[in-house]
């Protein structure tokens, strides 16, 4: 049976530099430029998940969302590691969790699971006086 | 930022605009239309995988994919009398945004919407953003491609439309002549504010320089 919540937020990224010096053009002021060439690893604390990788040039004009972009690539493919199939999982980015697709979690919910069409849905009215 | 169109391209070099998981570099990787390259001008002379050799020469004056942004363009019909109705990425009820970073001139920006909408007998709208603080959208041309590299769309701002700094550019149907129009290519000579124009059906790039 899958779990219904599997949280992958307990991770740490770690840069170091390459020994050789990468080059790249700055549309900015049109000049060649030299920048160092970065490995980013996520390695998770608590799981045994393999530690992953992204190369990037140093202060890369799209480094945040290409960050971004590789992290979510490395939970979901630890996600596969630990065995689950992400696709019946919702991946939330902010908490960095996977919940089940359709998942029951707020009172309110559970409410309308166990009884669909409550009495108190549509507020009582008066009945119009023809 | 761009790789350099002159001197030594190391493996390296092209690794660090494209960026890439593995420690073992291999160009791959950035054929044009994969994973990390994207089917515009500026990646032309990167072959493509069905075409064979790939080589470093051809990365000179290429750029990953961070200067477009990329969605699939869909529409959206309510039905009834006075439908609503929605064309485009990122607008109510239609796909979001896959790739939200786009470069216009040296402004970078997470740009989340490109639809036209039109709610019941209300005047219909384009909305186009939000862009960078510092952006001008007034006549600035943007193009639309599909996953083949095959232009779809493109039309150009109008002279005088809202810059668009730190927020959206906005045309409504109620907009007084010049409107922006669609063009060259297809729905040359349509207003930007049709439905139509912009259910274009399939994953789209989007260029803004």
């Amino acid at each position: 049976m899958a779990e219904h919540s599997i949280d992958l937020s307990d991770f740490t990224v770690s840069i170091s530099y390459m020994d050789e010096m990468v080059r790249y053009f700055d549309e900015t002021d049109n000049q060649d430029k030299e920048a160092r060439e970065c490995e980013v690893t996520w390695t998770h604390n608590t799981l045994s998940v393999s530690p992953l990788k992204y190369y990037l040039r140093e202060n890369h004009e799209y480094w945040v969302s290409n960050i971004a972009e590789r992290q979510e690539e490395i939970l979901t493919e630890w996600f596969k590691e630990l065995g689950h199939d992400p696709r019946y999982y919702n991946f939330n980015r902010e908490t960095k969790t996977f919940t089940v697709i359709g998942e029951v979690e707020t009172q309110a919910q559970k409410d309308r699971w166990l009884k669909p069409n409550p009495a108190n849905i549509v507020p009582p009215t008066a009945p119009e006086v023809i | 930022m761009v790789l350099p169109s002159s001197g030594s391209l190391s493996y390296n070099t092209i690794r660090a605009e494209f960026g890439s998981p593995s420690s073992n570099v291999y160009l791959s990787l950035y054929y044009r239309g994969g994973p990390y390259t994207y089917q515009v001008p500026r990646n032309n002379s990167i072959t493509t995988n069905s075409s064979g050799t790939i080589s470093v020469n051809n990365f000179y004056g290429a750029a990953g994919k961070g200067d477009y942004a990329r969605g699939v363009f869909a529409s959206y019909n309510s039905g009834g009398k006075f439908a609503t109705l929605y064309s485009g990425c990122g607008g109510p009820n239609l796909p979001g945004m896959a790739d939200t970073s786009l470069r216009t001139n040296v402004f970078s920006t997470g740009f989340t919407q490109c639809y036209a909408g039109a709610v019941g007998i209300n005047p219909g709208s384009f909305t186009m953003g939000p862009f960078a603080p510092g952006n001008q959208n007034s006549s600035r041309p943007y193009y639309f491609y599909n996953s083949s590299g095959a232009q779809q769309r493109q039309f150009t701002w109008r002279a005088g439309a809202p810059s668009g700094s730190g927020g959206n550019t906005t045309e409504s149907t109620l907009q007084p002549a010049p409107r922006t129009q669609m063009g060259p290519g297809p729905f040359s000579g349509s207003f930007v504010t049709s439905t139509v124009v912009w259910n274009i059906g399939v994953d789209t790039t989007i260029r803004g320089f």
